[in-house]
Protein backbone atom coordinates (compact mmCIF):
# COMPACT_ATOMS: atom_id res chain seq x y z
CA UNK A 1 0.00 0.00 0.00
CA UNK A 2 1.27 3.76 -0.78
CA UNK A 3 1.99 6.07 2.11
CA UNK A 4 -0.72 8.31 0.23
CA UNK A 5 -3.40 5.52 0.58
CA UNK A 6 -2.35 5.05 4.35
CA UNK A 7 -2.55 8.26 5.09
CA UNK A 8 -5.97 8.45 3.47
CA UNK A 9 -7.61 5.33 5.47
CA UNK A 10 -6.25 6.76 8.52
CA UNK A 11 -8.25 10.17 7.89
CA UNK A 12 -11.11 8.24 7.57
CA UNK A 13 -11.18 6.33 10.60
CA UNK A 14 -10.07 8.97 12.58
CA UNK A 15 -13.35 10.93 11.11
CA UNK A 16 -15.16 7.72 11.87
CA UNK A 17 -13.75 7.80 15.34
CA UNK A 18 -14.84 11.41 15.89
CA UNK A 19 -18.57 10.60 14.69
CA UNK A 20 -18.64 7.60 17.11
CA UNK A 21 -17.28 10.00 19.77
CA UNK A 22 -19.90 12.67 18.70
CA UNK A 23 -22.40 10.27 19.12
CA UNK A 24 -21.64 8.93 22.71
CA UNK A 25 -21.10 12.35 23.78
CA UNK A 26 -25.11 13.47 22.91
CA UNK A 27 -25.85 10.39 24.86
CA UNK A 28 -23.99 11.24 27.44
CA UNK A 29 -25.59 14.85 27.40
CA UNK A 30 -28.82 13.16 27.24
CA UNK A 31 -28.19 10.70 30.32
CA UNK A 32 -27.02 13.28 32.63
CA UNK A 33 -29.72 15.60 31.58
CA UNK A 34 -32.22 12.29 32.32
CA UNK A 35 -30.63 12.10 35.72
CA UNK A 36 -30.70 15.48 36.62
CA UNK A 37 -34.87 15.51 35.66
CA UNK A 38 -34.83 12.09 37.96
CA UNK A 39 -33.54 13.80 40.79
CA UNK A 40 -35.31 17.21 40.25
CA UNK A 41 -38.26 15.08 40.71
CA UNK A 42 -37.20 12.99 44.12
CA UNK A 43 -36.05 16.36 45.44
CA UNK A 44 -39.96 17.33 44.76
CA UNK A 45 -41.42 14.38 46.19
CA UNK A 46 -39.18 14.65 49.11
CA UNK A 47 -39.88 18.13 49.59
CA UNK A 48 -44.08 17.18 49.79
CA UNK A 49 -42.82 14.47 52.49
CA UNK A 50 -44.06 14.85 55.87
CA UNK A 51 -41.93 14.13 58.74
CA UNK A 52 -41.56 14.59 62.21
CA UNK A 53 -41.53 18.17 62.57
CA UNK A 54 -43.69 18.83 59.30
CA UNK A 55 -47.27 17.63 57.78
CA UNK A 56 -48.08 17.38 54.60
CA UNK A 57 -51.16 19.93 53.94
CA UNK A 58 -53.86 20.33 51.62
CA UNK A 59 -57.44 22.55 52.14
CA UNK A 60 -60.50 21.23 50.19
CA UNK A 61 -63.14 23.81 49.38
CA UNK A 62 -66.03 23.93 46.93
CA UNK A 63 -63.90 26.35 45.08
CA UNK A 64 -61.03 23.93 44.97
CA UNK A 65 -58.16 22.91 46.36
CA UNK A 66 -54.91 24.28 47.62
CA UNK A 67 -51.78 23.76 46.98
CA UNK A 68 -53.45 22.60 43.63
CA UNK A 69 -51.76 19.29 42.65
CA UNK A 70 -49.76 18.61 45.22
CA UNK A 71 -49.65 18.90 49.25
CA UNK A 72 -47.70 21.88 51.16
CA UNK A 73 -44.93 20.51 53.53
CA UNK A 74 -45.43 22.85 56.36
CA UNK A 75 -43.64 23.51 59.58
CA UNK A 76 -46.30 21.09 62.21
CA UNK A 77 -45.74 23.89 64.68
CA UNK A 78 -47.05 26.50 62.13
CA UNK A 79 -50.97 27.48 63.16
CA UNK A 80 -53.08 25.79 60.49
CA UNK A 81 -54.84 29.31 60.02
CA UNK A 82 -51.76 30.44 57.87
CA UNK A 83 -52.32 27.17 55.12
CA UNK A 84 -55.93 28.79 55.38
CA UNK A 85 -55.21 32.34 54.37
CA UNK A 86 -53.17 30.84 51.61
CA UNK A 87 -55.90 28.75 50.43
CA UNK A 88 -58.51 31.78 50.51
CA UNK A 89 -56.23 33.99 49.03
CA UNK A 90 -55.63 31.96 45.69
CA UNK A 91 -59.44 30.46 45.79
CA UNK A 92 -60.38 34.37 46.21
CA UNK A 93 -62.70 33.70 48.80
CA UNK A 94 -63.55 36.75 49.96
CA UNK A 95 -65.38 36.61 53.44
CA UNK A 96 -64.52 33.32 55.34
CA UNK A 97 -66.00 34.93 58.64
CA UNK A 98 -67.52 31.94 61.04
CA UNK A 99 -65.91 29.17 58.41
CA UNK A 100 -65.35 26.18 60.27
CA UNK A 101 -62.22 23.69 59.26
CA UNK A 102 -62.40 20.10 59.96
CA UNK A 103 -60.17 16.78 59.69
CA UNK A 104 -61.51 13.24 58.66
CA UNK A 105 -64.70 15.17 60.25
CA UNK A 106 -63.42 16.40 63.31
CA UNK A 107 -63.66 19.94 64.09
CA UNK A 108 -60.22 21.68 64.31
CA UNK A 109 -58.93 24.89 65.79
CA UNK A 110 -57.42 26.56 63.34
CA UNK A 111 -55.83 29.43 65.34
CA UNK A 112 -53.59 26.75 67.17
CA UNK A 113 -50.81 24.83 65.50
CA UNK A 114 -51.62 21.26 63.48
CA UNK A 115 -49.38 19.33 66.54
CA UNK A 116 -51.86 21.32 68.99
CA UNK A 117 -54.73 19.84 67.08
CA UNK A 118 -52.85 16.36 67.27
CA UNK A 119 -52.45 16.11 63.85
CA UNK A 120 -49.49 14.61 61.63
CA UNK A 121 -48.46 13.27 58.30
CA UNK A 122 -50.84 14.08 55.61
CA UNK A 123 -53.91 16.50 56.37
CA UNK A 124 -56.58 17.46 54.12
CA UNK A 125 -58.36 20.33 56.02
CA UNK A 126 -62.17 20.44 54.42
CA UNK A 127 -62.70 24.21 55.17
CA UNK A 128 -66.56 25.70 54.45
CA UNK A 129 -69.35 27.71 55.70
CA UNK A 130 -71.22 26.66 58.82
CA UNK A 131 -74.56 25.18 58.59
CA UNK A 132 -76.42 28.30 59.33
CA UNK A 133 -79.76 29.28 60.79
CA UNK A 134 -82.91 27.71 60.17
CA UNK A 135 -86.44 27.20 61.58
CA UNK A 136 -90.15 27.94 61.01
CA UNK B 1 -81.01 36.15 34.60
CA UNK B 2 -80.42 35.08 31.60
CA UNK B 3 -80.34 31.08 30.29
CA UNK B 4 -76.88 31.27 29.62
CA UNK B 5 -75.53 33.28 32.08
CA UNK B 6 -77.03 31.30 34.52
CA UNK B 7 -75.82 28.10 32.91
CA UNK B 8 -72.01 29.69 33.05
CA UNK B 9 -72.37 30.95 36.61
CA UNK B 10 -74.12 27.05 37.46
CA UNK B 11 -71.51 25.18 35.64
CA UNK B 12 -68.18 27.38 37.05
CA UNK B 13 -69.51 27.22 40.30
CA UNK B 14 -70.37 23.13 39.83
CA UNK B 15 -66.38 22.49 38.10
CA UNK B 16 -64.75 22.03 41.52
CA UNK B 17 -67.49 19.71 43.10
CA UNK B 18 -64.86 16.98 41.86
CA UNK B 19 -64.99 13.09 42.85
CA UNK B 20 -61.64 14.23 45.36
CA UNK B 21 -63.80 16.44 47.62
CA UNK B 22 -67.11 14.21 46.90
CA UNK B 23 -64.86 11.23 48.43
CA UNK B 24 -63.32 13.41 51.18
CA UNK B 25 -66.77 14.50 51.73
CA UNK B 26 -68.82 11.24 51.66
CA UNK B 27 -70.46 12.91 48.76
CA UNK B 28 -71.95 10.48 45.71
CA UNK B 29 -72.29 12.57 42.61
CA UNK B 30 -75.46 11.41 40.80
CA UNK B 31 -75.31 14.42 38.13
CA UNK B 32 -74.28 18.14 37.95
CA UNK B 33 -75.37 18.99 34.58
CA UNK B 34 -77.47 22.37 34.35
CA UNK B 35 -79.75 22.98 36.02
CA UNK B 36 -80.01 20.49 38.40
CA UNK B 37 -77.43 19.16 41.43
CA UNK B 38 -78.05 15.86 42.01
CA UNK B 39 -76.17 14.23 45.03
CA UNK B 40 -76.23 12.18 48.18
CA UNK B 41 -74.84 12.86 51.42
CA UNK B 42 -73.48 9.61 53.22
CA UNK B 43 -71.50 8.89 56.58
CA UNK B 44 -70.90 6.29 58.27
CA UNK B 45 -74.14 5.12 61.24
CA UNK B 46 -76.66 7.84 59.29
CA UNK B 47 -78.86 7.43 56.68
CA UNK B 48 -77.90 8.65 53.69
CA UNK B 49 -80.16 11.54 52.37
CA UNK B 50 -80.31 12.74 48.68
CA UNK B 51 -80.56 16.02 47.27
CA UNK B 52 -81.73 17.29 43.82
CA UNK B 53 -81.39 21.32 43.91
CA UNK B 54 -83.48 22.43 40.68
CA UNK B 55 -81.21 25.90 39.87
CA UNK B 56 -82.96 27.59 37.06
CA UNK B 57 -82.89 30.70 37.25
CA UNK B 58 -79.50 30.79 39.56
CA UNK B 59 -78.25 32.99 41.17
CA UNK B 60 -81.17 35.45 40.83
CA UNK B 61 -83.49 32.76 42.39
CA UNK B 62 -81.97 30.79 44.85
CA UNK B 63 -82.11 26.85 44.28
CA UNK B 64 -85.65 24.45 45.02
CA UNK B 65 -84.65 21.94 46.91
CA UNK B 66 -86.04 18.48 46.98
CA UNK B 67 -84.92 15.44 49.56
CA UNK B 68 -84.86 12.59 48.95
CA UNK B 69 -84.16 9.03 50.30
CA UNK B 70 -80.70 6.99 49.28
CA UNK B 71 -82.55 5.59 46.27
CA UNK B 72 -84.81 8.46 45.23
CA UNK B 73 -88.16 8.37 46.78
CA UNK B 74 -89.04 12.11 47.87
CA UNK B 75 -89.17 11.93 51.76
CA UNK B 76 -92.79 12.87 53.46
CA UNK B 77 -94.05 14.94 56.57
CA UNK B 78 -95.19 11.81 58.42
CA UNK B 79 -93.77 9.61 60.15
CA UNK B 80 -90.54 12.60 60.57
CA UNK B 81 -88.18 10.57 58.21
CA UNK B 82 -84.95 9.28 59.44
CA UNK B 83 -82.54 11.05 56.66
CA UNK B 84 -83.11 14.35 58.77
CA UNK B 85 -84.49 13.17 62.20
CA UNK B 86 -83.90 14.60 64.67
CA UNK B 87 -83.08 17.59 63.74
CA UNK B 88 -81.23 19.36 65.78
CA UNK B 89 -80.05 22.36 63.43
CA UNK B 90 -83.44 23.60 62.39
CA UNK B 91 -82.00 23.44 58.75
CA UNK B 92 -84.39 20.81 57.78
CA UNK B 93 -87.97 21.16 58.39
CA UNK B 94 -90.40 17.78 58.43
CA UNK B 95 -93.58 19.55 58.32
CA UNK B 96 -95.39 20.22 55.02
CA UNK B 97 -94.25 23.13 52.90
CA UNK B 98 -97.63 25.56 51.73
CA UNK B 99 -96.32 25.12 48.29
CA UNK B 100 -95.35 21.31 47.77
CA UNK B 101 -96.64 19.68 50.88
CA UNK B 102 -93.41 18.14 51.65
CA UNK B 103 -90.09 18.52 53.88
CA UNK B 104 -88.14 20.86 53.41
CA UNK B 105 -84.21 23.13 53.45
CA UNK B 106 -85.68 25.79 56.13
CA UNK B 107 -82.38 27.84 55.98
CA UNK B 108 -81.45 30.78 53.55
CA UNK B 109 -80.54 29.70 50.17
CA UNK B 110 -83.44 27.48 49.66
CA UNK B 111 -85.97 28.62 47.85
CA UNK B 112 -88.74 26.87 50.06
CA UNK B 113 -87.24 28.83 52.95
CA UNK B 114 -87.49 32.31 51.04
CA UNK B 115 -90.94 31.42 49.70
CA UNK B 116 -91.99 30.46 53.06
CA UNK B 117 -94.70 32.87 54.67
CA UNK B 118 -92.20 33.39 58.00
CA UNK B 119 -89.38 34.28 55.88
CA UNK B 120 -90.69 36.44 53.01
CA UNK B 121 -88.99 39.67 54.52
CA UNK B 122 -85.58 37.83 54.56
CA UNK B 123 -84.77 38.04 50.91
CA UNK B 124 -82.19 36.00 49.15
CA UNK B 125 -80.64 39.50 47.63
CA UNK B 126 -79.04 39.96 50.77
CA UNK B 127 -77.46 36.41 50.36
CA UNK B 128 -76.65 35.94 47.17
CA UNK B 129 -73.55 37.61 46.09
CA UNK B 130 -72.27 36.69 49.62
CA UNK B 131 -68.84 34.15 49.93
CA UNK B 132 -70.37 30.87 51.00
CA UNK B 133 -73.87 31.25 49.27
CA UNK B 134 -72.14 29.75 45.69
CA UNK B 135 -73.57 26.36 45.35
CA UNK B 136 -70.61 24.79 46.56
CA UNK B 137 -71.41 26.71 50.09
CA UNK B 138 -75.09 26.16 50.30
CA UNK B 139 -74.25 22.53 49.68
CA UNK B 140 -71.47 22.38 52.29
CA UNK B 141 -73.91 24.41 54.48
CA UNK B 142 -76.65 21.36 54.68
CA UNK B 143 -74.18 18.76 54.83
CA UNK B 144 -72.85 20.25 58.11
CA UNK B 145 -76.22 20.36 59.04
CA UNK B 146 -76.89 17.20 58.17
CA UNK B 147 -73.89 15.60 59.31
CA UNK B 148 -74.96 17.51 63.10
CA UNK B 149 -78.28 16.55 63.42
CA UNK B 150 -79.93 13.24 61.65
CA UNK B 151 -80.07 9.53 62.29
Amino acid sequence: MEHGDELQQAEAHLKHAEADLEGAQTLEHAAEHEVEEALHEIRDIESDQPDAHHVAVEVATTSGFYPDGHPARVPIKQPVEVELAKAAKALRLTDTTGWIATVDKRIINPSVSYEANDLTGCVVVDWGPPEGGGGV
Amino acid sequence: MHPLASQTLFQAQVEHITGKLASLRGWLIHGLEYPHVDLTFTAERRTALRLVANCEEWNSEPPSFKLLSANGVPLKSSPAPAEISPNRTGVFNTSAHPATGLPFICSPGSREYHTHSSHTNDHWDAYRNQTGYDLGGLLTRYWNAWLKGTG
